[in-house]
């Protein structure tokens, strides 16, 4: 006796991220930006990319199948396909009938999976062995593999971080269906993000972050040229920072505060700069030409003597009466509290009796008002606070070089006082700046 | 010599200077110069300097601005400058401007100036 003949049905394509597949996660390569969905994510012609999932849903697969040329008669009627996974979900159980195009191939078929994905936030590489069961038994009819990511929660909409310029929409017939990046899924589902509230979340993205590689200073400002360039500057990061929380569902505010140049009398300004000495994530030091700094570091500052030293510094330059450049943070309000996120220079800072400002550009902010915020991260992130100062009857003056004037050296800009942050004092606006 | 607004109008054009590229400095120093002359030149340099589409090419050695591109900055720190000599009579560049900012806050702020 001969056991009876396997039907000529083949595994042809497994899809996810299709719409209307409730649970599921768009993901967008950021080289071609295309989304991963738009073709299924499993192919038997050896397409095999990650899709992700909110942790605990329950999803389906869209599955076309392939009849083997030569292999004999196609099953006419009904039959049961499923398949099985160990430590994953499979595919549950169901009656389908088959139907091939000329070319082979069948009309797409919904399964669901047979139960939950894992109830934490992971990476799952899950084996499905496919069957198909007739009158005549159960026959195997392939092994699919799969890269599954688990996030906590829905994600929050790209409208959050991109910029104008970086595109938003999500897959066709799914345009408002909140996507992310893969690499940005990959990371924060591997960074240990998978127990606790959102803030212990987004500490354990700012852990994380410097095993991205990605690199401070590197000439890119918004989410999508970061990855592609392998890094950025803070007006990136922030945007960034808050791309990582929101593939996990987190919303975080985000605020640049910029750099107040007041003119004072006598050619005084006060500030030119906030200048920061450390080198900013995956980076041995700042990505600044050495440049001659004048530092006032001891109390009493009006007697302290004058350092110079010649350094790699970042300034981060205003422009006088107008908004110019500046810091850019990330926000968490959780229970009552604001949490700060630096992720450029890995600060992570608990503010007392902060409310976090309004972004407005026409309205100076003295940081006194804003509670712990100078002591706690200003003094510590922001080493020296450049200024046009008199000092010791002498005015250090900050000047940019514009090319022809007298005893122009290329490059040259002559810099001021720069005031050990924590030395100036907190009161009477000594320093503001404006939140954008 | 070329003027400060000389400057700015190469930059706009990726000129060079000498035998290299203009720095960030530079940007930061041509524009200071051009908003304390605030002469009718620098109404029509700045004016040009709003609308810009094109990519600075710049000497990164001595850094770039860190809170947004040099482009956004550019076009930003002409916006506030124009809205505060002129708004009504700089009303188009503005909004022009406002169109052409990556950065969402900047082209909110830019409209702003409008109202």
């Amino acid at each position: 006796m001969t056991a009876p003949a396997a039907p000529p049905v083949a595994l042809h394509s497994i899809a996810f991220a299709y719409p209307g597949n409730r649970g599921t996660i768009p993901l967008r390569d950021p080289v071609t930006s295309q989304f991963l969905g738009d073709h299924p994510e499993w192919t038997a012609g050896g397409r095999q990319v990650p899709a992700a999932f909110v942790r605990g849903s329950v999803t389906g697969a869209r599955v076309c199948f392939a009849r083997i040329p030569g292999g004999g008669q196609a099953p006419a009627g009904a039959v049961r396909i499923g398949a099985r996974a160990e430590g994953a979900p499979g595919v549950a159980e169901r009656e389908v009938v088959l139907a091939f195009d000329q070319a082979g191939i069948s009309a797409p078929i919904d399964f669901q999976l047979n139960g939950p994905h894992h109830p934490s936030v992971r990476t799952v590489q899950v084996e499905w062995h496919w069957y198909l069961r007739d009158g005549a038994g159960e026959h195997p009819i392939g092994i699919s593999r799969h890269e599954w990511l688990l996030a906590w929660r829905q994600p929050i909409p790209p409208t959050d971080w991109a910029s104008l310029l970086e595109p938003r929409d999500g897959p066709v017939g799914q345009p408002d269906v909140p996507w992310v990046y893969l690499p940005i899924m990959r990371w924060t589902c591997e960074w240990g993000t998978e127990q606790g509230d959102e803030r212990q979340l987004c500490d354990a993205l700012l852990a994380g972050l410097p095993k991205s590689g990605l690199v401070y200073a590197v000439g890119a400002w918004n989410v999508r040229d970061m990855l592609l360039k392998g890094g950025g500057y803070c007006g990136a990061f922030y945007r960034m920072f808050q791309a990582l929380a929101g593939a996990q569902g987190v919303h975080l505010e985000r605020r640049q505060f910029a750099v107040d140049w007041r003119p004072q009398p006598g050619n005084q300004a006060r500030w030119c700069a906030i200048v920061v000495e450390t080198p900013g994530l995956n980076r041995k030091a700042p990505a600044e030409d050495p440049s001659t700094f004048h530092d006032v570091g001891n109390r009493p500052v009006e007697r302290s003597p004058v350092d110079e030293q010649l350094q790699r510094r970042y300034r981060f330059w205003g422009i006088p009466n107008a908004v110019g450049d500046g810091h850019s943070l990330n926000f968490l309000h959780a229970g009552d509290r604001w949490y700060l996120y630096d992720a450029s220079f890995q600060h992570r800072v608990e503010l007392d009796g902060f409310e976090l400002p309004p972004s407005d550009h026409t309205k100076r902010i003295s940081v006194e008002t804003l509670g712990n915020f100078k002591e706690a991260y200003l003094d510590v992130a922001v080493q020296f606070m450049l200024g046009s100062l008199q000092h010791g009857g002498r005015l250090f003056e900050t000047v940019h070089p514009v090319p022809g004037t007298p005893n122009f050296k290329p490059g040259e800009v002559r810099n001021g006082l720069s005031v050990k942050t924590a030395l100036v004092e907190d009161r009477d606006a000594a320093i503001t700046f404006y939140w954008v | 010599m070329d003027s400060p607004h000389d400057h700015l109008r190469h930059i706009l054009a990726g000129d060079m200077l000498g035998g290299g590229r203009y720095t960030w400095r530079h940007v930061v120093g041509v524009l200071q110069r051009v908003r304390e002359d605030g002469s009718e030149a620098s109404h029509l340099v700045l004016r040009e300097a709003a609308v810009f589409t094109g990519r600075l090419a710049l000497d990164e050695s001595q850094g770039l601005p860190h809170s947004m591109s040099p482009e956004d900055f550019l076009r930003w720190v002409a916006v506030q400058t124009l809205g505060a000599w002129d708004a009504t009579r700089h009303r188009d560049v503005i909004a022009r401007a406002a169109g052409l900012m990556e950065h969402e806050h900047l082209a909110v702020q830019a409209r702003r100036l409008l109202a």
